[in-house]
């Protein structure tokens, strides 16, 4: 996909917001009555104007991006582009990372967390277990020391273990 | 004002620590001041509010330094902030000059800190003063121009930035209605009805993202290499002896930090143009020359100070850091503004003192601490980025004290990587949550006081001027670039 047509998908993705806005100000707003009425009770007065102003300005980008000439893409935004192409490590990392999130909640801290390091670690590349599994242990350990009891933060123990 | 508290013992310590920290943080590539204090805000919150105040800005002060190191010894801005120090820093270095471009720095920086510190203790009070005379209009001007200003100086078009500030405004009306009892686009789900908090949200789209993207870069398993050094206390003095340099550049570097949005980066390359334009041999800027390294130091520093003059007097942040400064004085119960000055004096008393207690300590550790902050910047990125990510997950815990908040940070993550890949600022992104609320209580507000007549915003003198102004700026910012060579060209002639 080339930059101009990526810059077109992106803001029909943008889009989507004021559609969603203008939508749920039709339906849901107005069934408990706060979508018109004096600044007090309309909730939606305020996030209408955002919403015109957004849908406003996603149009007058709509056109300059179909308008302009140049497809170059600034350097990071192809650094970023290259990411979403080829680097699998990247999106690896990233469904361990959303894997450790749900983990987080089902088995806590303590046993989601050092799993991901390792996971992570090996991810990343790296091959070594004994040093996957003190770099794992002693990272959690010190995060675990520092905001359970230095901080006395009750950190998840684990929705499966009550 | 009331009398001036002293810190304690313990609140110079959290002060330390936060630069410290924040000098690390910052000489870390990728990482910067708002992603420390994000991270640290679990820890201040758990804290006496000075003391976490203190952390927070010893780490803001730090890390807006931290980046310097790198960029002087690698070529690499461990943050955007000190990509204008290369320019000189790096030659420097490569002549052999290291020591003596890394004294400069920490020199500048500290005392550069302390003159926008000094400018912060004048001008806040005043300020905030003045701004006690407010009515909601004036705060929703206020808040309008912010948005405005925050969009056309971030990176990228104008228009792009509105977009983003748009988007960030319609995220901080998703929970419940300030007025009536409703709650808005919370897709009929528990998981929404508290709204989007700050941190998850800074969290994802900095850090997650920025892990993301280091990933793909590569170069994980890569040490730097750097050897570590100690530096000579003769920088200070011959810091001190370009003194007019230090003062130009503090004195730029805070107007520019109080103009919302302009930032540190903008006003150290303005500062940097300033000295090479003074300077007598303007022909050695870019191959060493020393002033280059302390304009650009001194400039980012006391723009620091700069920007906490707005966003303590006027509760308007002029950057993320100060954004993520304000959500951390709101989790600890007080409400920024100008009343912050009559209601808790104490508070903005500390946060001046720490503030400029971080600059001294930023002095000492930059002399006597370099060879361990040197010893970071030799951290492989395998190590790092998993580390990272574990602070990310637990520290929007801490503040959340929800599962559920933590899936905001890789919906961010992603957002923030189509945003940079398609070239739209982030920063406004960050501010506009917490100058959205602002913005609709005051806007709505206004017309309830004027009952529902919009023109309460065009008929007082305060409110007009400042909505003019940003009015004239955005519609300036959208002039075609030859439309302002040939405004220019006319007036010339």
């Amino acid at each position: 996909m080339n930059n101009k047509l990526g810059q077109l998908a992106f803001l029909s993705f943008l889009s989507a917001v004021p559609v969603f806005v203008f939508y749920d100000i039709g339906t849901r707003f107005a069934e408990r009555g706060v979508n018109t009425g004096s600044a007090e009770n309309n909730a939606a007065m305020y996030p209408r104007l955002v919403a015109i102003l957004l849908a406003g300005l996603l149009t007058i980008q709509l056109f300059r991006t179909v308008r302009s000439r140049s497809d170059a893409e600034h350097p990071r935004a192809a650094r970023i582009g290259a990411m979403f192409k080829t680097h699998k490590r990247a999106i690896a990392v990233f469904t361990i990372f959303l894997i450790y999130l749900w983990a987080f909640r089902w088995f806590g801290f303590l046993y989601s967390t050092p799993f991901f390091l390792a996971l992570t670690q090996f991810a990343l590349g790296v091959r070594n277990p004994l040093m996957v599994g003190a770099y794992a242990l002693g990272v959690t350990a010190a995060v675990y020391y520092s905001f359970s009891e230095l901080l006395n933060l009750a950190l998840p123990a684990g929705d499966f273990f009550g | 004002m009331a009398d001036w508290i002293p810190l304690t013992l313990g609140q110079v310590g959290f002060t330390a620590l936060g630069v410290f920290m924040g000098i690390i943080i910052g000489v870390l590539p990728g990482l910067g001041p708002l992603l420390g204090m994000v991270l640290l805000i679990p820890f201040a919150m758990y804290m006496e509010p000075i003391s976490g105040l203190s952390l927070l800005l010893g780490v803001f002060v730090g890390g807006t330094f931290g980046g310097a190191v790198t960029a002087i010894l690698l070529r690499i801005p461990g943050t955007p902030i000190a990509a204008a120090t290369l320019l000189d820093g790096y030659p420097m270095a490569e002549q052999g000059k290291a020591r003596e471009a890394l004294g400069f720095a920490v020199s500048a920086s500290a005392i550069g800190g302390f003159i926008g510190g000094l400018y912060l203790v004048i001008g806040a009070p005043i300020l905030a003063q003045f701004a006690l005379k407010f009515a909601p209009p004036e705060y929703f001007a206020l808040a309008f121009a912010g948005i405005v200003c925050i969009a056309i100086v971030s990176r990228g078009s104008t228009i792009k930035g509105l977009i983003v500030g748009c988007l960030g405004l319609l995220i901080a009306t998703i929970g419940i209605d300030p007025f009536a009892f409703f709650y808005r686009f919370n897709l009929e789900t528990q998981w929404l009805i508290g709204g989007i908090g700050i941190v998850p949200l800074v969290l994802g789209l900095f850090a997650v993202s920025e892990m993301l993207a280091q990933i793909s870069a590569g170069d994980l398993n890569k040490s730097a290499g750097v050897k570590g050094m100690f530096l000579s206390p003769s920088s200070i003095l011959n810091t001190l002896k370009r003194g007019a340099n230090v003062f130009r550049s503090s004195t730029i570097g805070t107007f520019i930090g109080a103009l919302p949005g302009a930032g540190s980066v903008i006003a150290a390359f303005v500062s940097y143009a300033a000295a090479k334009s003074v300077s007598r041999d303007p022909g050695s800027f870019g191959k060493g020359n020393p002033d280059g390294v302390i304009a650009t130091e001194a400039s980012n520093n006391a723009c620091c100070g700069g920007t906490l003059i707005p966003s303590l007097a006027l509760a308007l942040p002029g950057d993320p850091c100060t954004a993520v400064l304000l959500a951390a004085i709101l989790l600890l119960g007080f409400i920024p503004g100008p009343q912050l000055f009559t209601n808790s004096p104490e508070v903005i008393t500390g946060i001046f003192s720490s503030y400029i207690v971080a600059n001294v300590f930023l002095l000492v550790f930059g002399f006597l601490l370099i060879p361990i902050f040197v010893w970071f910047v030799n951290i492989r990125k395998v190590f790092l980025i998993p580390a990272i990510l574990v602070l990310c997950v637990v520290g929007s815990f801490g503040v959340t004290n929800s599962t559920q908040d933590l899936w905001f940070m890789p919906i961010f993550a992603l957002l923030a990587l189509l945003l940079v890949k398609f070239d739209y600022p982030l920063a406004p992104l960050t501010i506009a949550p917490v100058l959205g609320p602002i913005l609709e209580e005051n806007f709505r507000r206004s017309l309830i006081m004027s009952a529902g007549d919009t023109s309460i915003f065009f008929t007082r003198p305060i409110c007009t001027t400042i909505l003019a102004v940003a009015a004239i700026a955005l519609v300036i910012s959208l002039l075609p670039e030859n439309a302002l060579k040939h405004f220019a060209q006319k007036g010339t002639n």
